[in-house]
This record gives C-alpha cells, sequence and structure tokens, in this order.
C-alpha cells in the first residue's frame, strides 16, 4: 500500500514562503503573474506547489 | 479513478488505495521507478495523491529521459459527505529541456468560467494567434492572452465523460512515442474500463429516472422505493 504522508500547517506555510521568496514576490504578485502573462518552466513548478499547498490548508 | 469509494471512517486508507492504484498503473505502462504517495492535510480530510519527487514521472525514449510527467490528484468529501472523490487532477507532459509543460490535461469539480476537465497545448501556431489577436482587438474581455495558445481550454467532456490517467498515458506510448513496458495497453485498457464503469455508475445517480426509462425500454420491470430522491442532478448534463 502506497504511503500516507501527513503534513503539518507550519511545514506547509514555511515551504509557501520559501518557493515565493526564491522568487522574491508575495502571493498576490505571483498570482497577478500568472494571469497576464505565460509563465515558465521553473514558475509553473511553483504554481502546481503552491496550489498544492493553498488546497492541504483549506484556503 | 475518480472516487476511491470508500466510507468517510476509513479516509486515509481510500487515499491509499488510490495512490495505490496510480502506482500500479505507472508501474504497468513506464519503465523506471517512482513513488507515488499520499499527502495528508494537517487538520482536514484532505490528500493530494502523487509522485514522491517533484520532478515528476521520467519519461523515456529510447531509454533517454526526455520528458516527466506531472500528477496531482486532489481527494476530498463528496457531497454527501461519505466519499472520497477526486475534487481537482492536474496532469502535464513537461519537457526535460526547460520544464515548460508541453501539454495538460486538468480536471476541477468547482471550476469557473473554464470547462471542467480541459486540455491545454503549449505550442504555437500563428493563423490561430491571429484569430485571437482580432477577438481580442475587438473586445479584450473575450481573449485575454492572444498570442498565448496554451491559455485556451479545449473542453473534453465535463465531470462524468472526461479523459482519464489511462487515456494520457497511452496516449503518450501510442501517440508520442514514450517507451512503455510489455504489456503495457492490457493495463491501460484495465483502468480505462474500471474508471467508465465508476463514471456510469456516478451518472446513473446523476439521472436516475432516464436510466430507469431506458431499462424499462430494455424489458426490465423497475419501480421507485418509497422515498428515493430521484431529482437529476443537472450540472453534469447542463455544464461543459
Amino acid at each position: 500500500m502506497s504511503p500516507v504522508v501527513t503534513v503539518t500547517r507550519s511545514e506547509l506555510e514555511g515551504r509557501r514562503r520559501a518557493l515565493l521568496d526564491e522568487l522574491g514576490l508575495s502571493l498576490e504578485d505571483f498570482e497577478a503573474l500568472a494571469e497576464t502573462r505565460t509563465l515558465t518552466g521553473h514558475e509553473f513548478d511553483v504554481k502546481e506547489e503552491l496550489d498544492e499547498i493553498a488546497f492541504l490548508l483549506g484556503e | 479513478m475518480s472516487s476511491a469509494g470508500e466510507p468517510a471512517d476509513s479516509l486515509e486508507a481510500a487515499s491509499a488505495k488510490f495512490a495505490t492504484a496510480v502506482q500500479e498503473t505507472l508501474d504497468g505502462v513506464l519503465p523506471g521507478e517512482r513513488e507515488i504517495i499520499s499527502r495528508r492535510a494537517p487538520d482536514l480530510e484532505r490528500y493530494v495523491v502523487g509522485p514522491q519527487d517533484r520532478d515528476g514521472v521520467r519519461l523515456l525514449v529510447g531509454g533517454e529521459p526526455l520528458a516527466t510527467l506531472s500528477l496531482s490528484m486532489y481527494l476530498s468529501l463528496d457531497r454527501s459527505g461519505t466519499f472520497l472523490k477526486t475534487v481537482r487532477s492536474d496532469m502535464a507532459v513537461k519537457s526535460t529541456l526547460d520544464r515548460t509543460p508541453l501539454i495538460r490535461l486538468d480536471y476541477r469539480a468547482d471550476m469557473g468560467r473554464a470547462p471542467a476537465s480541459h486540455w491545454q497545448v503549449h505550442a504555437e501556431r500563428g493563423a490561430f494567434s491571429h484569430l485571437l489577436a482580432r477577438a481580442h482587438a475587438v473586445d479584450p474581455s473575450r481573449v485575454k492572452k492572444p498570442h498565448d495558445l496554451s491559455s485556451l481550454h479545449i473542453p473534453v467532456g465535463g465531470e462524468r465523460f472526461r479523459p482519464c490517467l489511462e487515456d494520457l498515458l497511452q496516449f503518450l506510448v501510442q501517440e508520442c512515442g514514450v517507451d512503455s513496458k510489455d504489456g503495457w495497453l492490457e493495463v491501460v485498457q484495465r483502468g480505462r474500463e474500471l474508471w467508465r464503469h465508476r463514471q456510469l455508475r456516478a451518472t446513473i445517480r446523476d439521472a436516475q429516472e432516464e436510466t430507469a426509462d431506458v431499462l424499462r425500454g430494455l424489458g426490465w420491470v423497475v419501480e421507485a422505493a418509497p422515498g428515493v430522491d430521484s431529482e437529476e442532478y443537472s450540472p453534469t448534463f447542463v455544464r461543459w
């Protein structure tokens, strides 16, 4: 059976901060950027992970 | 693989079972190794099933890794609060050259303006961009990114009749020439059969009166028991 890994709220929030800090953007700025232009490969990877974090945090 | 179909008191086990099914499908079709896990929310009945390696599942051509397959299946409780359901799935094939997506198959049960299930193709086509640019010039709200074909959401059947993971895998092997394992097609067909039967059962729940009519037309005797709620769930048939 595949493993189930429970992630903590602080882990998720910390990971989100790290992803955004690396880009030098706030979450709002990143979301606006995704609306206005095509994301680079790396930015697309970041968006995937940010979406997953938001879902797991119940946002 | 839409619903794990397990009672609410074993949702964690249901998510693990779902992850195992994805693992077995990928292992039966693609060479190489990967581990599919379920990530659980800290204080909610929410799970995301996908590869442990954030780079995704490696796709080989002639043994050379040329692309990856990203998978994220978002699981949460269904309308009844009883079953675990896939409320969103993101599947993206990405080039190893620049990590840019080549093609994406996404689904969101709560999708707003875009089709609930859609392909997005990351490609260029001058004549298509011309059409979109003219539409943008007439009214920018019609087309927001006229020079970005990947911003178009190509509809594919809505919630119930959408493609499954097995369809994407067969596309990759049969149309894109990705390396496969012996017996891959049987694995794909078996998984697709399960998927379509599961979707059929869900559709029957959404359209019970119509289902009963069809069965009566075929010679069955079908009567509703007292108290059956047979009201049609119209979003299945209305939403794109």
